[in-house]
């Protein structure tokens, strides 16, 4: 197991450099879908929460 | 979440506020988004499909995790995330446990794929820059061979003619040809690993105007500290040819390797001795022979024997076992 992340620990690695850089880019746009999703999840049942008064909309 | 979403995709873009710190953190909003699922939404609510309040948004810090640490981390990481919905809200209930199995097995995943795309990467890199240090070599062993080793062999053919002065310019420039051969066919150059040796690269060393050396062409990888041991056994026994074998001694090294065992023969075709003269050499407290050479040879778990008789030259034959 790394005991530090594989973009400190292979910092001179060209895979490391290579791979990483894109997979993060990809995982910060899967990040963003995926809080857009939560948002519109949310967003859809909030009547039901309101209404079982666990939650007040101000 | 909108504002930590946003974080993350300026933290993870850039490489001096990637660390450490921001990962637990990361991991830290997860699952307080997720452990507040419940009471924000309030049980019933929860309860009817038991999807949690930041969704799907809460994988995104195991799969960071996972890429950045590996497979375990990142199947942990993912099932304290998931699994933190269980402890939050205790029930049976398949949906609710399937979080705790699906974001381990993500984060496992997750981890095993960039592993792998990591390693074959790093394999890619190796092998393109093994072909381009043969190439090199191959380019400079053409210019040294058109200009450098054909001065050489010329001084070697005809410095004999020149009288005494003349016979030793030869015999250096036989010396410095062998050198130079013995360096451009380095395959020391392309070791795959630092902890791994080539013996034959190892060997090849060895090679000079009066010892030749004979490996066969593919590599025989032996770790760093038996290659050491080797070359230093060698280097006892050609140094003892030198010393003791006569002015015009010549030595053979035959490397072989048969199974798991590598099989080393050292011959020469000096003044010899007899084989006894030398075991007891060893007795008698001649630290060459029996530290330098029996010593060494024991401690890799090998055999050597020596076979030698006047006027035949003394043949050593170490067997050593290998991976």
């Amino acid at each position: 197991m790394r005991m530090q992340p594989v973009w400190i620990s292979r910092r001179g690695s060209t895979a490391s450099q290579v791979l990483l850089r894109p997979l993060l880019r990809v995982l910060n746009w899967l990040r963003i879908a995926l809080c857009v999703h939560a948002l519109v999840v949310n967003a859809l049942r909030w009547h039901e929460v309101a209404l079982a008064g666990c939650w007040s909309p101000p | 979440m909108v504002t930590w979403t946003a974080l993350a995709a300026l933290a993870y873009s850039r490489s001096a506020t990637r660390r450490q710190a921001f990962l637990v953190a990361d991991l830290v909003v997860a699952v307080a988004l997720m452990a507040l699922s419940a009471p924000i939404l309030g049980t019933t609510v929860f309860a009817n499909d038991y999807l949690a309040l930041p969704a799907y948004w809460a994988i995104c810090a195991p799969l960071v995790v996972a890429m950045a640490y590996g497979v375990v981390p990142g199947a942990i990481t993912g099932a304290v995330v998931g699994g933190i919905l269980v402890v939050v809200t205790p029930s049976l209930e398949p949906a609710l446990w399937s979080w705790l199995v699906v974001f381990a097995l993500l984060g496992a995943g997750i981890g095993v794929l960039v592993d792998l795309l990591l390693s074959s990467m790093g394999e890619r890199d190796r092998a393109f820059a093994e072909t381009a240090s043969l190439a090199e070599r191959e380019r400079l062993n053409r210019i040294v061979h058109d200009g450098v080793l054909q001065v050489l062999a010329l001084v070697e053919r005809e410095g004999p003619g020149m009288g005494p002065r003349g016979v030793r310019l030869a015999a250096l420039a036989r010396e410095q040809e062998s050198r130079l051969r013995v360096l451009l066919l380095d395959r020391s150059l392309d070791q795959p690993a630092a902890d791994q040796v080539d013996i034959t690269a190892v060997l090849d060393r060895h090679e000079s105007s009066t010892v030749t050396i004979s490996a066969m062409a593919e590599r025989v990888m032996v770790s760093s500290r038996e290659a050491l041991e080797i070359d230093a056994v060698v280097t006892e026994i050609l140094a003892n040819v030198a010393k003791h074998a006569g002015p015009a001694a010549r030595a053979w090294v035959l490397l072989e390797h048969e199974g798991r065992e590598l099989i080393i023969s050292l011959r020469d075709n000096g003044i010899g001795a007899k084989a006894e003269d030398i075991t007891k050499a060893g007795e008698r407290g001649h630290i060459g022979v029996r530290e330098s050479v029996l010593g060494r040879i024991r401690d890799l778990g090998g055999q050597a024997v020596v076979r030698a008789a006047p006027g035949r030259g003394v043949d050593w034959e170490l067997r050593i076992p290998v991976q």
